[in-house]
């Protein structure tokens, strides 16, 4: 008789022991390891809407540890504001070893301490930002590896985003996990359900970050004047709550170092550290990042970067020219990585006799790879003397732009150098050939690396609300296809910092940082009526599946459909349009009016439907626009014999009156009228273009830049009807000029802000309440371009950029829409030379 | 007797007035489903005899193709024929009028013939191209001519026209070997070539009948049966004509650029007429056919 309760019991015990409460092992939250569970009554953390524990931990801890490291400090603290949020009441703190603690009844014990070390909670064993919680009769332990409990964690040359706060990590879980709040976005996205009673039962489990780069630079740009909610506080703790952070000293490369900052570290160096063409045309641009080409064909330049790494190093990181101007410091060293990459190559005639070799004939014209054995042969310079000079140092280095393919010929790359990957816009994860590249990639730098994986570089597709709102559901797919030549070390995720209105999307990108197979969409759908209450939130919920179709089922579909489908990561405006067509925004529009009908004004739900909306009109705007895209068509009047401009600016001669005006509008499609009535016209001859246009207001003029502080008109010619190349006019009311050309078929190359158009004339004429230009373009100017025959046809666009009296963007037309790009050559209008008497 | 008088005159003057052409902008809505298309002007030009609808439909500039202004005629028949959309073109100087904005249309009605004149303006050489009915005959003229002030030399232009004759099989335009496609003309029946292929014209082929002798309406319920071309060979230097074991016949006239017009006439039926039936019609009437050469309705 008595056996068999002792069974039951001992069954009992067993199916307690085996797996932990069915919910706690919440879909929508991180997949963590369940473990065998100490067996104890359920305990009553919050009885009858009273606190019912005490946080024990060791306060003589983390002393002299910097703010963003005190894990165990910023646990208490995130456990605490959680309580706060759910039961209204703020828990007491006590010492770990402290009476209060001896005597509650029952406590949450937060990282080591002498409680837990006597519990036998093994923190020691684990891995880096790894966590445990586990409950006992008395309570429940929180407490992970943590850098700031193990001396020699950190040194002077760690970045702040270099954090092992394993505790932190496991607080935030339990927190999501226990209490049921969830952490969104800042301010009105967290939410905290209340809680009267709370009964942990037994419970063990552990987890762990699979990727150790989790790191968003601007997690609080948006915020840091504030929120956009009156009465909402900033807490600013995001990065803690997504677990954004790094335990890896192989940051991401980024252009590193500063190629300004190296020359003002080594003024005398300046032909060692800059490429020089064949013409004599030095690389070197005091103005901007981009026109900078550090000589990788330089094997001195290879050995002057090892000179400053080590006398980085022998200083102690003080003495860092190289990479600080003093008011800005740029990816200097760590104590473990030197790093080395540098900004898109625009060089064309980097073959010399002495590296022909290294330009392999199957990668002649290849975009991806001409450049690739170059690099790592710079690479394994650095590399090898490193081995030698600081031995133990790891080199951090690039894979990309015209660099990103493996190399062919340089496959004896030391083992102290590592790469980061630059490749895949996520939001293409879908997409068949693209998938195939990545995986070709990938490999290939894993196989190049004798068998050693790499990191990435990610991109987000920005330059709409709808790749932005559904790309981070595709970082996991991102992962999934590189995952075997992916190191733990990890990812960075480009995409315009992190832009709160899109939470849901960076969501699943950090999530899946954490573990890939974290499932976004149990998330997601979990969300949706926490977030916005149940109507409001199937709206919303049918309004993002809506998106998702459109994408997999036109974009992607059409793009696997191609019979000789390639990679391509650029998102193309026809096909978005086609995806997100009117009868789609309709039914989007339709989705968000439900969620405003289903809140009540003043509520927090219609104030996150109101962010949750904030971004789309502008995009419904465009979409709509695209679609009554009709090319728009420039009739150039051709000159009379004997018809003559004179060039001065003032667009006097009677000619012009024959000239058609080139009708302007909104560049983004909103249809917003053109206070400044800017208005272009042109003619044209068998020698040249003539082009005049006027601009009614105060003009912004910035002496010596065209661009910045300035207004300015961008005029676009692609002549034929292949696009093949186009030319960039820009013109200030200062008379400053830019003229620029670029090459697209059959090898895109970039913009050549060196090239010149000869013979070009241009006046301007300004005035209080306007101004005015005149500009002439030979068609011999054009590379001896032959003039166009009568009818013909040429792609273009002119573009008025007004600025009002602050300096900010007034007013933004064009005679084709540009939608934000004046460089989308997909949009430009055409302009017609007409014939004689026409 | 007065009475008598006035009677007949007023008989004459309804004869008169019934016999006269008219021409008439219309309303129609002939291939407005497509996306590329932009406006659409309609004219109809008609006697007692025959009613004829030529159109200008103007497309839509795209990133691949320039805009257009094509010239059809979809009645009396829509689906054979003188092809309902861009059965006509004239390139002058390498330039063709399928690519410029017509500068004007313009419908006319005087001395006993109505249409509409549309003067273009091939860089420089200013045409007009009028398309007229007269009082008596069932085809509707076209005519090309040189107008003053051009600024620039006519040297060189082609002509050119497409034709469906009777039928044309479903097939998405491929050969089909069924096709038995002829060409009467005064001088000549002219058989399909074996494969498709271009044909000489000769001037002794003065008008052409363009019939299969496969598809005729008796045998195939779609078919329409013949159209009609008259040359009014003064001013052309050439003709040929593609055209064999495929649905369309492809016609390409040179003219010579030192004439100052050129002329030919067309015909089709609102009726459909077996080959048989269309060439007797035509031989029984074949006063009604012929081309005024001393071109005075069409000067302009």
């Amino acid at each position: 008789m008595k056996v068999l309760p002792i069974l039951f019991c001992a069954l009992g015990v067993s199916l307690c022991a085996e797996g932990a409460p069915e919910v706690y092992a919440n879909p929508a939250l991180n997949p963590v390891k369940f473990e065998q569970a100490e067996q104890h009554a359920a305990l009553p953390l919050v009885k009858d809407g009273k606190l019912n524990f005490v946080i024990v931990r060791d306060g003589k801890a983390e002393r002299g540890v910097s703010p963003r490291r005190r894990s165990v400090a910023l646990a208490v603290e995130a456990l605490c504001d959680a309580f706060e949020r759910t039961t209204g009441q703020k828990p007491r703190v006590a010492d770990a070893d402290s009476d209060a603690a001896e005597h509650s009844s029952y406590v949450i014990a937060v990282g080591r301490s002498p409680l837990t070390e006597r519990l036998g909670v093994k923190v020691s064993d684990l891995p880096k930002e790894a966590f445990r919680v586990r409950s006992f009769k008395r309570g429940v332990v929180i407490a992970g590896h943590d850098g700031s409990l193990i001396p020699g964690s950190y040194n002077a040359m760690d970045w702040d985003r270099y954090r092992i706060n394993g505790t932190l990590n496991g607080a935030y879980d339990f927190i999501e996990r226990v209490l049921g709040v969830r952490y969104y976005y800042p301010g009105i996205g967290i939410v905290a359900p209340k809680i009267t009673n709370l009964e942990l039962p037994a419970l063990a489990y552990r987890d762990e970050p699979c990727f150790r780069n989790r790191f968003n630079y601007a997690y609080n740009q948006e915020f840091r004047k504030g929120l956009p909610w009156k009465d909402v506080k900033n807490e600013n703790k995001f990065d803690f709550a997504w677990r954004l952070a790094m335990s890896t000293r192989f940051n991401d490369v980024c252009h590193s170092p500063d190629p300004h900052y190296l020359l003002a570290a080594y003024p005398d160096k300046k032909d060692v550290i800059f490429f020089r063409d064949s013409s004599g045309y030095q690389y070197y641009n005091p103005a901007t990042h981009i026109g900078n080409l550090m000589d990788i064909t330089n094997p001195e330049l290879a050995h002057l970067l090892v000179r400053s790494f080590k006398k980085y190093y022998e200083t102690n990181g003080k003495w860092r020219a190289p990479w600080s101007n003093g008011r800005r410091t740029w990816y200097p060293p760590n104590s473990e990585y030197v790093l080395f990459g540098q900004a898109d190559t625009f060089v064309h005639d980097l073959i010399s006799d002495k590296n022909r070799h290294l330009f392999p004939a199957s990668r002649r014209g290849n975009s991806a790879g001409i450049l690739s054995d170059l690099y790592v042969n710079f690479y394994c310079w650095i590399g090898k003397e490193l081995k030698k000079e600081l031995p133990g140092k790891r080199l951090g280095v690039l894979a990309y732009h015209n660099y990103t393919l493996p190399p062919v010929v340089c496959r004896d790359i030391p083992d102290n150098i590592d790469v980061q990957v630059c490749a895949g816009r996520i939001v293409m994860s879908k997409a068949d050939a693209t998938r195939k590249q990545w995986r070709e990639i990938f490999k290939g730098w894993y196989d190049a690396l004798g068998g050693r994986p790499v990191t990435a570089w990610t991109y987000g597709a920005q330059g709409t609300a709808f790749t932005q709102a559904i790309q981070g559901r595709y970082m996991r797919d991102y992962i999934n296809c590189i995952r075997p030549w992916l190191s733990r070390d990890g990812l960075f995720f480009d995409a315009s910092g992190l832009r709160w209105n899109f939470y849901y999307s960076y969501y699943g990108v950090y999530r899946a940082f954490w573990n890939p197979d974290f499932n976004y969409d149990a998330a997601l759908e979990e969300h949706w009526e926490k977030l916005y209450g149940a109507k409001a939130g199937d709206a919303l919920r049918k309004f993002y599946r809506l998106l998702v179709e459109r994408w997999e089922k036109v974009y992607i579909a059409e793009i696997n459909n191609e019979p000789n489908s390639a990679a391509n990561s650029n998102v193309t405006p026809d096909r978005l349009y086609r995806a997100y067509h009117v009868p789609t925004i309709e039914k989007l529009e339709g989705y968000l009016r439900e969620a405003f009908a289903a809140t009540r004004p003043g509520s927090v739900e219609r104030r996150r439907v109101e962010f949750f909306a904030a971004p789309w009109k502008k995009d419904f705007t465009a979409a709509r626009a695209y679609a009554s895209l009709v090319i728009p068509v420039y009739e150039v009047k051709q000159l009379g014999a004997g018809e003559r401009i004179e060039i001065d600016g003032k667009i006097k001669e009677n000619v012009w009156k024959r000239a058609g005006v080139i009708p302007m509008r909104d560049a983004r499609g909103s249809g917003a009228e053109l206070v400044s009535k800017p208005q272009g016209r042109m003619l044209w001859d068998k020698n040249g273009i003539y082009l005049a246009f006027t601009c009614s207001g105060k003009p912004a003029i910035n002496r010596g830049d065209v661009w910045f502080g300035s207004d300015n008109i961008e005029f676009f010619l692609s002549p034929g009807n292949d696009k093949a190349v186009y030319y960039q006019f820009a013109v200030s009311p200062g008379g400053d000029w830019v003229d620029a050309y670029k090459v697209e078929k059959p090898m895109e190359a970039a913009l050549d802000a060196k090239w010149e158009c000869g013979g070009v004339k241009h006046a301007v004429s300004a005035s209080e309440n306007a101004w005015s230009v005149e500009v002439y373009i030979p068609f011999q100017g054009l590379h001896n371009r032959a003039a166009p025959r009568a009818y013909q046809t040429w792609f273009g666009n002119l573009v008025n950029n007004k600025l009002a009296p602050d300096k900010k963007p007034a007013e933004y037309s064009a005679f084709s829409m540009t939608m934000g790009n004046n460089h989308n050559h997909s949009l430009w209008g055409k302009f017609k030379f007409m014939g004689k008497g026409d | 007797m007065k009475k008598t008088l006035i009677l007949s005159a007023a008989l004459l003057a309804c004869a008169a007035y019934s016999a006269a052409p008219s021409v008439e902008k219309v309303e129609r809505s002939y291939h407005k489903a497509s996306k590329l298309y932009g406006r659409a002007e309609y004219f109809q030009i008609r006697n007692d005899r025959n009613s004829y609808l030529i159109y200008f439909q103007w497309t839509l500039e795209t990133a691949k193709a320039s805009a257009k202004v094509l010239i059809g005629m979809p009645e009396p028949v829509f689906w054979q024929g003188f092809i309902s959309r861009d059965f006509t073109r004239l390139t002058v100087n390498g330039i063709s009028s399928a690519g410029l904005e017509p500068k004007s249309i313009t419908p006319f009605a005087e001395k006993g013939i109505a249409g509409i004149d549309t003067v273009y303006n091939f860089d420089g050489v200013k045409m007009n191209l009028r398309f007229f009915m007269n009082e008596a005959s069932p085809m509707l003229f076209m005519e090309w001519r040189k107008l003053p002030g051009s600024q620039e030399e006519l040297r060189s232009a082609e002509l050119a026209f497409l034709v469906y004759p009777s039928y044309s099989v479903p097939n998405g335009g491929k050969r089909d070997p069924r096709y038995q496609r002829e060409i009467l003309t005064p001088a000549r029946k002219i058989p399909s070539p074996a494969n498709t292929a271009w044909v000489r014209l000769q001037k002794s082929d003065t008008t052409l009948v363009m019939y299969d002798n496969a598809f005729e309406p008796s045998n195939t319920p779609k078919a329409q049966g013949p159209c009609f071309l008259a040359i009014d060979w003064k001013g052309i230097s050439s003709g040929k004509v593609w055209f064999g074991k495929i649905y369309c016949m492809n016609f390409r006239f040179t003219l010579d650029p030192k004439a100052e017009a050129w002329r030919f006439g067309l015909w089709e039926t609102k009726k459909t007429m077996n080959n048989s039936e269309f060439l007797e019609y035509r031989k029984n009437n074949a006063s009604l056919f012929q081309m005024n050469t001393d071109q005075k309705d069409g000067e302009k």
